[in-house]
């Protein structure tokens, strides 16, 4: 019960963005529900799931044939529902995920998604236009006129901060009990692990508010010490 | 070192903070990864330092073999068990190794949580097909941290040996079908030893099947109700008795190959020349690694079935060379496929060894015919010796299955030579 709450508030930031896209986004177009709900139940349970590969099945083709008569609104509803649930459908498969590095890639892929559609659907809450700014913002990345593939438009700040950290947190003893059967041991190890890792996100938060423009830079280099110091200590033969 | 895991985990942290400060940068998100990528690498170094720690002797182990003398198709049962002394709780996996040998059964790896004092414990069962020397382990111990990351490979005992020894056959009994078809194959015409001469009264023993009856004890036998008697002589007289064994690689055919069944041969005759009071030498021809083995007595036949059993095959040997580095010999009995032999060179193998004044028996197995392969096979080995005993016809054929008997009725022969 206890593994299950810290992998839910593990992923909260995510979920709690991609409400916050959906909440502003215009849903009279009932196809953009369809698709959500039918994406979302394929990566439900195993008996869900195959009366939901019908439920996926049956409207993209009932749309494409509408979209061949020339009414397109159907089709671009359904595809705007299967965007808009991604992140939702990558945070429960991220949820299953039985490694510590599944875990990490999921998090870091459904928090990116969200982030991305939250940015992008605020320029337009309408599925006809949600495409185009979508594509505008990868094609922008690509073209290099940003350096930053995140949207400049984010969800408030001081909430998902304030969210993200307790998360964190919840995702590093997630990532350390992750075994099946194995409930969470407390050791010197993990306990130093834990205390250095809160340590410097508490200086790495603390240079983001003071030098924001060297966050980069100190993360980087940090990252790139701690990479070679392990590699050395490795080094050595068995016995 | 690291598990795939830790390799995952240390890669992904790594490579997803890399992005978070470059590419993809959310400053939650951010320091987020970069709180979790410390976190995995600060792990990995204190639990790999922790595990560093751990030496050999922080376990004992004991490896039991249920068959310490184990003949080709023998089962051995092997446990393994592993004590935790190092003073905590680890992760354990025992991984014991084998090599050449076949598992029958049970598992050579076992994963287990281990408290100081509890064992971790591997049970299987292996079976070699053919003779030679195998070997069990290394094992070794893999210690991994709690979570998987980081482990660590302690080898407890590098490997140990498995000796396979040659199947002997017991009181090989003369089968018809060899007294029948072969006929007397002795080569050269002087005895050395006056065979059953000089026999010396020893003891009166209870009969035994294969034992001559003209030494029943007739008195003591009507004395007794229904036991037969028998006396028993030690010879003065021993017979020195060679074998040189064709090891080339062209006798590894058949399953088991011909080298093996001549070895298995060899050494059943061998034991029951020494059991009669007899000397035997075994001289491996075109071995991989070209050896002689001297046995006096039935002590020495221990050493003798290890020399046999550990005989690999080679290329190739000179048959005439060979013989002439004898240093004694009554009786020389050559076996095997004898393939890079011509008739010519037999020949002359046979007059050098009249002429010391011994006597060669050339013996020359073949496989039975299983298929239409192994019957073409057999109908060119046919050929070929064909063509051997157009120079040296006292080459003899026999049978593979029926080599063992075939060498107990030559040694019989021998001995009942006048």
């Amino acid at each position: 019960m206890m593994a299950k709450a810290l992998r839910i508030a593990a992923l909260s930031p995510p979920v709690a963005i991609s409400l916050m896209a959906l909440a502003e986004f215009d849903f009279s177009n009932y196809y953009v529900v369809v698709g959500m709900v039918s994406l979302l139940l394929i990566s439900s349970t195993e008996r869900v799931k195959w009366a939901a590969v019908g439920l996926v099945y049956i409207p993209a083709i009932y749309t494409v044939g509408l979209l061949l008569t020339g009414q397109a609104a159907p089709f671009l509803g359904l595809a705007a529902g299967y965007i808009l649930a991604s992140p939702l459908v990558l945070t429960i498969s991220t949820y299953s995920s039985r490694s510590a590095s599944g875990l990490l890639s999921g998090y870091f892929t459904a928090y990116t998604t969200s982030l991305l559609i939250y940015g992008v659907e605020g320029k337009s809450a309408q599925p006809e236009t949600l495409f185009i700014h979508l594509v505008r913002n990868i094609t922008s990345f690509i073209t290099q006129e940003r350096v930053n593939f995140v949207p400049p438009e984010t969800p408030p700040t001081n909430l998902i901060a304030s969210l993200t950290a307790l998360a964190t947190l919840a995702l590093i003893i997630t990532m350390a009990s992750r075994r099946p059967g194995l409930s969470l041991k407390i050791k010197p190890v993990f306990l130093n692990a834990l205390i250095m890792s809160v340590a410097s996100l508490t200086v790495s938060t603390l240079v983001a508010f003071f030098l924001p423009s060297m966050v980069s830079l100190a993360i980087l280099t940090t990252i790139v010490v701690l990479a070679f110091l392990t590699a050395v200590s490795l080094r050595g033969k068995d016995a | 070192m690291l598990t795939r895991e830790g390799y995952a985990l240390a890669l992904t942290s790594f490579l997803l903070s890399a992005l978070t400060s470059t590419i993809v940068i959310y400053h939650p998100l951010t320091l987020s990864m970069f709180a979790a990528a410390v976190f995995s690498f600060m792990y990995i170094l204190m639990a790999s330092r922790e595990l560093r720690s751990l030496k050999p002797k922080d376990f004992t182990f004991t490896r039991t073999v249920s068959n310490q003398d184990p003949k080709p198709g023998e089962r051995v049962a092997v446990k393994v068990v592993v004590v935790n002394k190092a003073g905590r709780d680890l992760e354990l996996v025992v991984v014991d190794g084998f090599e050449g040998l076949t598992l029958v059964e049970g598992n050579v790896v076992v994963e287990k949580h281990v408290k100081h004092g509890e064992e971790a414990e591997l049970q299987y069962v292996v079976e070699a097909d053919r003779r030679g020397v195998y070997s069990l382990g290394p094992l070794v111990v893999k210690v991994s941290d709690d979570f998987g990351l980081c482990c660590k490979y302690i080898t407890l005992e590098r490997e140990a040996r498995l000796l396979v020894r040659p199947r002997l056959v017991e009181k090989p009994r003369l089968m018809d079908s060899v007294r029948r078809a072969q006929a007397l194959s002795i080569s050269g015409s002087g005895f050395s030893v006056k065979f059953g001469a000089d026999d010396v009264f020893r003891e009166i023993t209870e009969y035994e099947e294969g034992q001559p009856l003209k030494n029943i004890e007739w008195r003591r036998t009507a004395r007794e109700d229904g036991q037969i008697y028998v006396r028993k002589y030690d010879k003065l007289n021993r017979l020195r008795v060679v074998f040189l064994i064709d090891c080339t690689v062209s006798n590894m055919v058949g399953k088991p190959s011909l080298m093996d069944t001549t070895i298995s041969s060899v050494a059943s005759t061998a034991l029951a020349l020494l059991q009669k009071g007899d000397a035997v030498a075994v001289k491996a021809l075109g071995a991989a690694e070209p050896a002689t083995f001297y046995a006096y007595n039935t002590v020495d036949f221990e050493g003798l079935n290890t020399f046999l059993t550990k005989l690999k095959p080679g290329l190739g040997f000179d048959l005439k060379k060979e013989v002439e580095e004898l240093s004694w010999f009554d009786a020389v009995f050559l076996v095997g496929r004898l393939s890079s032999v011509d008739g010519h060179e037999l020949r002359l193998v046979e007059n050098d060894v009249r002429r010391r004044k011994g006597v060669l028996f050339t013996i020359i197995p073949v496989l039975s015919d299983g298929s239409e392969v192994m019957r073409l096979l057999n109908e060119l080995e046919m050929l070929r010796i064909k063509k051997v005993k157009k120079q040296a016809e006292f080459v003899s054929v026999v049978r593979h299955t029926e080599l063992p008997q075939y060498l107990a009725y030559l040694h019989r022969m021998l001995r009942a030579v006048p």
